[in-house]
């Protein structure tokens, strides 16, 4: 974004919500394991995992020019 | 190779040779803006929005417009209530839009199930579309302070258990005011029209939507899966527009120009029943695509404008817009542009496609082969419709333009192919009409998905921005024709 741009909500401290509660009843529901959404640091290993996850999309880009160096060269080679 | 500008021509052969090679250009336009976009999306592994984000679980009230929905209903209701999320921040309003099946009966019983968590909202007027049907639900909603963040949905869509805290997280960031997730085609078995519409979901939202990510300018909120602050909402205006067809996108461009973001979230998924028939299919997309048309005149000061707003009215974005908006028209550029150079002179249109060909066909490979990589799981289950998305007929033609002499031709055989190939581009808009009057034949059942794969889906989609041009332009009436659902996706 630029200067002339600001975005709505810039500087502004990030929104938090009050922590959740998880009762008895609400545990047994779950099997007795505590839910992710319980746990601020597990919600924090998710987005991380999330983040590492996204680094798939460089072997998918290799895979893409794999494939179109691939069929240059036989393209290539069949033309002479 | 032939020389481009012989020195024996006229000046008119030359300027009209020229003329015809800027036909080949500008319709290679779209190419290109594909190319460009697809080589965007791996920058999504850092350009993205997860350093920003944070545990921020909102009261969400989840918003599903509902007519005639008794079908799939209790599931939808019940995959809610199952959502990985904590059970007292989420209700879920349902806007019966005067529904005459068991649609208030089936949400009688879910109130009862979730007292307090499923509220019922009956409009006695309805049928004047989705857009109207959310606006009485966000009046509700709104009138209370409870939400603070609301999810609008579809009634046939179906969550997995971790999408919405997922969304939820990037609202934690103040400059964020929507988030939009992954819909997948959800059948169990997905036959024909729906695993063209599953790879289509892959490309366009799986993939395209990171680039969107990556460029800060984001062309659509899906409809099915739209998640808002409530700042958001009340800042623009707290209602949705009905004056459209593509209600979702004028959301969009509202919030973005209001000055706040909107992420995709790509590890989000979310599940839609699309649907298994030609003409079902054409009559949403045309929805979607007269939507586009008419978006694309609403925001006419927008365009290529980055004074107006510095990602919607970016060259990247408008470049984009309008490739997806014009591609029946490039198509048509091109194919004139050969056959002309073609009848002008044979061998010069030979020796420009032959050297241009490589281009299309790479960014074609390129295309499908990083679509599937984004999401393998559903990548590998369609990839004959990757393959075959232009339809069996442009594969065909692809192979035989990218190896040349693969089948000698020459003489009539050889004109009548390259007239053929070079025309295509065109011929295969009203064939793709034709597959949907087929469909309506009496032997539409058997023969429509042979049709399809032989002229592509692709074709199909130009053809119904075709239909989306004339009806625009005769100012036809602006019709909701809902999508048939029946309960078939599956988690």
């Amino acid at each position: 974004m630029s200067t002339t741009h600001q975005l709505v909500g810039a500087g502004q401290p990030f929104r938090i919500s009050p922590p959740v509660v998880v009762t008895e009843e609400l545990l047994a529901r779950c099997g007795g394991l505590p839910p992710v959404w319980s746990d601020p640091v597990a919600l924090a290993d998710e987005t991380e995992a999330d983040r590492v996850r996204e680094r798939r999309l460089y072997v998918g880009l290799a895979a893409a020019i794999a494939v179109v160096v691939a069929l240059y060269v036989v393209r290539s080679l069949l033309l002479g | 190779m032939t020389d481009l500008f012989p020195s024996d021509a006229s000046t008119g052969t030359t300027v009209l040779t020229v003329f015809l090679l800027l036909l080949v250009v500008v319709g290679a336009i779209p190419v290109l803006a594909g190319l460009a976009q697809f080589l965007v999306i791996p920058l999504h592994a850092v350009r993205n929005h997860y350093r920003e984000t944070g545990p921020y679980l909102p009261n969400v009230a989840v918003l599903v417009p509902a007519w005639n929905e008794a079908a799939v209903l209790t599931t939808s209701v019940e995959r809610l209530m199952g959502l990985d999320y904590p059970p007292e921040r989420l209700r879920v309003y349902v806007v019966d839009d005067a529904s005459t099946d068991d649609t208030p009966e089936v949400l009688a019983r879910c109130a009862e199930r979730f007292p307090g968590r499923v509220v019922h909202l009956r409009r006695e007027k309805g049928g004047e579309g989705k857009a109207h049907t959310l606006n009485h639900g966000l009046r509700h909603i709104l009138a209370e302070d409870w939400m603070e963040a609301l999810l609008i949905m579809d009634a046939d869509v179906i969550y997995e258990p971790a999408s919405l805290r997922k969304m939820t997280r990037h609202l934690a960031d103040p400059t964020v005011g929507a988030v939009t997730a992954y819909i997948r085609e959800g059948s169990g078995d997905p036959q024909g029209i729906t695993r063209f519409i599953g790879f289509d979901y892959l490309a366009a939202q799986a993939a395209s939507r990171r680039a969107q990510n990556v460029a800060g300018a984001m062309a659509c909120l899906a409809g099915g899966a739209q998640l808002h602050s409530r700042e958001n909402l009340e800042a623009i205006g707290g209602q949705i527009d009905t004056s459209s067809l593509a209600e979702d996108t004028v959301t969009t461009f509202r919030t973005q120009l209001a000055g706040r973001r909107v992420v995709f979230e790509p590890h989000a998924r979310v599940l839609a029943e699309e649907p298994a028939g030609v003409d079902a299919l054409w009559k949403q997309r045309l929805r979607w695509a007269r939507g586009n048309v008419q978006i694309t005149s609403m925001y006419r000061h927008l365009w290529f404008r980055r004074s107006v707003h510095p990602g919607l009215g970016g060259f990247f974005f408008g470049i984009f817009w309008f490739a997806i908006l014009l591609l029946p028209v490039a198509m048509l550029l091109t194919s004139i542009g050969l056959i002309g150079l073609y009848l002008l002179d044979s061998r010069l249109a030979s020796d420009i496609f032959g050297a241009a060909v490589f281009v299309p066909i790479a960014t074609f490979v390129f295309m499908i082969t990083l679509t599937i990589s984004v999401d393998p799981r559903t990548g590998f289950k369609v990839w004959r419709e990757a393959l075959l998305f232009p339809g069996a007929i442009s594969f065909v033609v692809l192979v035989t333009a990218a190896f040349p002499g693969l089948v000698p031709m020459s003489g009539t055989t050889e004109t009548v192919w390259t007239l053929f190939v070079y025309s295509w581009l065109v011929l295969c808009i009203p064939l793709a009409y034709g597959v949907r009057k087929l469909e309506g034949t009496r032997w539409g059942r058997p023969l429509t998905p042979l049709a399809l794969y032989l002229v592509g889906f692709g074709p199909l989609m130009c053809a119904i921005t075709v239909d989306a041009y004339l009806k625009e332009f005769r100012g036809a009436a602006m019709t909701w024709d809902k999508t048939e659902k029946t309960g078939r996706v599956t988690v």
